[in-house]
Order: C-alpha cells, then structure tokens, then sequence
C-alpha cells in the first residue's frame, strides 16, 4: 500500500536525518546543561560549517573529504574567536540571568552578522556540499538509501561513541561533568571555570559544524538554516533532556523520524506542527520532562 | 520641528514612521527587559501580531483604521501575553528562546498563508471604506500615536510602581519575600509590553499599507534589542533614541546600500555597543557629565 510504503520511506529517512540532526542538538545541551547559557548563534556555526566546507572544495580546490574537515575546522576556529572576543570574561563564567541574558543578545548579534555574511557572499543561494560516497545501497521493501546516508549515521554515531567515552572515562570529562552536578564543589575539587566554559563551547561548536557539513551534503542548507536548526536544536534538547548525551540522542532520532513523517503527510506545515506540539509539551508537563528548565516545579 | 515634515515630503515621512514604529518598539522591549529582567528575542511576534489584526480588518474588510489599530493591539497584547502566561516558568534562557520560537512559527505561517505578496488594500492608497487617506494624515496620526505611548511608557518607567519592578528585576527572590508578587507584576509588564510592540506594528502596517511574512521575521526580534542596547538600556530615552537611530539607518542606508548589507552593519553595531558601551549611549553621556561632576560612579 501506498501510505505504509511512505512510512517506511519517511521513517527510514528520518533516523538518518535524526541521527544528523542530534548532533547539532546535542551541542546545545552541552552549552546549556554544563553552562547555562543557550547560544543563539549554535545554528548559525552549523550553517557557516556547511557553508565553508563548501567555499573549501570550491574556492580552494579541496578534495570532498578534506573540504568538509576544512569546513568544520574553520566554523569551530570561528566560534572559538567569537567565545573569546565577543563575550566578556565575566559574562562567560556566570551564572545569574543577568549574565546569561547578556551572553543570549551577543550571540544573537554574532548570528545575525553571520547570517547577513554568508547571504551576501553566496548570494543567498544554498550550500550544495559534494557527498564523499556516491551511490545507494538496496534495502528490503525496495527502499533506496544513499551511501552518504549511511556514511554519515556512521560518523555521528561514532561521534557520539566518542563523546560518551570523552565525558565519561577522561578526566576533562570527568571534570566537566561534576562541573555541572555540582559548581562550587567542582571549584574547590580545582575544576577551572574558563577552561570548562570554552571547552563546553570548542565542543558545542564543533559538533554544530559537523552536523552542518553532514547535512549539506545530503539535504540543503541555506541561511535560513541557522535559525532553523537553532529552533530545532532546542526542540530536541526539551525532549530529550538537558546534559544528557544518551538523551539526546534518542530524542534526536525520534525528532528525525516524527518530523518526516509529519512531512510525508503534511509538507508544508511540519514544521510548525513539531514547534506546537513541543510547546504544548512545555505548557503541560513542564517539569515532569525536563527538570533543569523550570525555575520552580 | 515635526510640525515640519510631511514639508519634507513622502521619503521624510516615511522616514519618520519607521522611526515612531521602531522607537515604540524597542521601548517596549526594554521595558520588558529593564523593569522585569525577562528578555524577549521574540518582541517581533506583538509587533506582527499588531500588523496582523491590523492590517486584515483593514484591507480586507475595510474596517475603519483607528478600529484596526485597536483591534491589533489588543489582539498582540492577548496573544503575546498566553505566551508570556506560559512561558513564565521557564529559566530565563529558556524563556526568550521560547518567543523567538513562536515568531519563527507565525512567519512561516504567514509565508505560506500569504506568500510574498502579503496583504494589501484592494486599492492602492484607499483604506477600505475609509477612502484615501493621505499620507501626512496618517504621519500626524503616528506622532499622535508616539505621544500616547511615550508618555505612557515614561509614566510608567518613572512610577512608584516601577521601582518595585526594579526590585523584581534585579532580585526577584529579595522581592517576593517583601511581599511583592514577582510573577503577577512580570505577566502585567509583559502584557504591556506586548500592547505596545503590538501598537507600533499596527501604525507601521497602516502606514505602509502593505503587510508580509517579512513582519514576524528575526530582523523585528532583533531591531528592539539593537536600538535598547544602542540608546541605553534600563533608561527612559535611551531605547528611545535608539529607535530613532535604528528607525533612520533602516529607512536611509539602503538607499545606497543593499539591504543585507544595513542589517550586517546592524548585527556589528550591536556587538560593538554591547561588548563595550553596555550602557549605550545614555551611558556615555552619563559618564561624561559624572566625570565633571567628580560624582561616584553608578555600576551599569
């Protein structure tokens, strides 16, 4: 039947697109979980990635492969330079809204710059990124899934592998953890702020490229992406969790299959329906899901 | 001065209502902002919301302006404030990501119920039932309108009642144990605030009779927050100010600029204040006459 083949289609899609995706969102946790700050430009970085990856294989001749690390590399090189002059030290390391408040509006600065720089420079057409594989592989029920597809599933679960294994069996990781648990103890235990604080973000920031680089080389990425995947990125975190990388990960893949297949049957209006149900989630069952974003329960 | 400008001519007025619309707006914003300590990143969903219901009992159905006007506003201050009501909860952070999430919603709404062509009067230069209005008419109506919410937000920012908003602002926990009640004061403020950002798109739809997804779009979520930043948040004129500023760059650089280009110059300026003039330009002239005055300095 017709709607069941579609499902199959959409749902499949989408744990690659939720796989992909999670990556990005798993950022924002990270910066909101450990920090507490929400960086608005988190998906102009993802945007930017994709962007560069594709300036690099264009513009410098890079080959696929290299062109991507180089697209990733040179957004992480960025937001490392935005975290260390745009936001004053003091904002960085703070806790009260004022702080934070003021971290959120300069980095709504930083995205908007970014956003307008990257429509002027291309032209504000999209960034069409060359795929490393080519080809499709054939799956029973006759569904076509793209080598690159795969590829990329492949690199972010690896991704995550490795950043399970980073916050869990280091000592960075270790630290960065207990850091979030517990801030003062942390200090005391000799846990240095700044140096979680742009950690936290290196890594945010890094993994926000990458989704970017994978995205555009299956999907598309335009500047309207960065605030897309900004809002995106916050749905899944709500879901899933916050600080959580497991967490973030199965909301991920469940946000990657819902919205394809809300897509398949509803193209035009998927995306406000996600933005609705998931502020009905807020409204109704603010602390049961989410703990950490309520002020008082 | 003003008396003058519809003189000047069309451009000059136009001039001026992008001004009186952004002015009004980013004192709503920092109203919010200042006096409650809840930061709006999506100030554009009132301010289109206000053009919204404007602008459609308006073209559409030829209702009289002024009951436009109206009827936008309310329906911002309602609509914006359910949104308040329900995001009140939520950490700060959490809080203006939650806004700039429904104006996000409503412009991809808008871009698909209306597409680029938006809402316009059947006939140009006509509004509705009202017949043609002339421009300099509709001028006068906005100075009229500034007034109103001038003095009302002045009023307010110098009332008794907004030093007990300062007290919420700056430690909300201090202020509910004085008895005040944090989340009642910051839901009326909100909704205030979204009354006005409401009233500011509703005179700016009027007056350019035309209407697009464009209005509930991130560069309205982010124009208030520039022009506070640039006048001087937390003061009465600063955001004021900074809506002239904001309103005039946005009206006149394009003339010789792309308008991408406006907007990146938007995005630097606002950087640069904010990382190094926090207090904005009233700030600067603040310092200065302290300076002279060998006063002590007030923390920002």
């Amino acid at each position: 039947m017709d709607l069941l083949y579609g499902l199959y289609l959409s749902s499949t899609s989408g744990i690659f697109y939720g796989l992909v995706i999670a990556l990005l969102a798993v950022g924002m946790s990270l910066i909101y979980g450990i920090m507490g700050n929400i960086n608005i430009a988190h998906g102009s970085f993802y945007m930017v990635g994709a962007y560069a990856a594709f300036a690099g294989s264009v513009m410098l001749g890079l080959q696929s492969g290299i062109a991507d690390v180089f697209g990733i590399a040179f957004a992480t090189l960025l937001g490392m330079l935005v975290f260390y002059f745009v936001i004053p030290s003091r904002v960085k390391v703070a806790f009260d809204s004022r702080s934070q408040n003021r971290f959120m509006i300069l980095t709504l600065g930083v995205a908007y710059i970014l956003q307008e720089v990257v429509s002027l420079e291309f032209a504000g057409q999209g960034a069409p990124v060359r795929e490393l594989l080519s080809g499709t592989i054939l799956l029973p029920g006759s569904l076509y899934i793209t080598y690159q597809e795969s590829l990329s599933a492949l690199i972010s679960i690896l991704t995550f592998a490795f950043l399970y294994i980073f916050l869990y069996r280091t000592k960075t990781g270790r630290g960065l953890r207990a850091f979030s648990q517990d801030r003062e103890t942390a200090e005391a235990m000799g846990v240095n702020v700044v140096r979680i604080a742009t950690l936290t973000f290196g890594i945010a920031t890094a993994m926000a490229a990458l989704s970017g680089v994978l995205q555009a080389s299956m999907y598309s990425i335009t500047p309207d992406s960065a605030f897309n995947g900004l809002i995106t990125a916050f749905i899944i975190v709500t879901f899933g969790g916050i600080g959580s990388v497991t967490g973030t990960l199965i909301a991920g893949l469940l946000y990657g299959v819902i919205y394809s297949v809300i897509q398949f049957f509803l193209p035009l209006y998927s995306f406000i329906v996600v933005v609705i149900a998931i502020y009905l989630l807020l409204v109704l069952r603010p602390s049961g899901l989410l703990g950490k974003i309520v002020e008082r329960a | 001065m003003f008396l003058i400008i519809p003189e000047a001519g069309h451009y000059a007025m136009y001039v001026a209502v992008a001004m009186i619309a952004y002015m009004i707006l980013g004192a709503s914003w920092d109203l919010l902002y200042s006096y409650t300590g809840q930061l709006s990143l999506g100030q554009a969903l009132a301010f289109g919301l206000g053009g919204l219901f404007t602008g459609f009992p308006l073209f559409e159905f030829g209702l009289s302006p002024y009951l436009s006007i109206v009827i936008g506003c309310l329906a911002a201050c309602g609509i914006q404030g359910v949104v308040g009501i329900t995001t009140i909860r939520l950490k700060p952070a959490y809080q203006g990501i939650a806004t700039l999430l429904f104006a996000q919603v409503l412009y991809y709404v808008m871009q698909i119920l209306y597409g680029t062509e938006g809402i316009s009067p059947y006939l140009p230069g006509f509004i509705g039932k009202a017949g043609a209005v002339s421009f300099s008419t509709i001028y006068y109506i906005g100075v009229v309108i500034f007034i109103f919410a001038g003095t009302a937000i002045f009023a307010l920012e110098r009332s008794k009642y907004a030093v007990r908003l300062l007290a919420i602002a700056s430690d909300p926990i201090a202020a509910e144990t004085l008895g005040i009640n944090v989340t009642l004061n910051k839901l009326i403020i909100w909704f205030t605030s979204s009354f006005f950002a409401g009233l500011a798109g509703a005179f700016y739809t009027v007056a350019l009779l035309h209407l697009d997804y464009n209005i509930f779009g991130v560069t309205n979520d982010f124009l208030p927050i520039t022009a506070s930043i640039i006048g001087g948040v937390g003061t009465i004129i600063g955001p004021l100010i900074g809506g002239l500023i904001v309103g005039g760059v946005l009206t006149i650089l394009p003339v010789w600029f792309s308008f991408a280009l406006t907007l990146l110059a938007y995005g630097v300026i606002l950087l640069v204040v904010a990382r190094f003039f926090p207090s904005g330009l009233m700030g600067v002239t603040r310092f200065r006459r302290e300076k002279i005055d060998l006063q002590t300095k007030r923390r920002e």
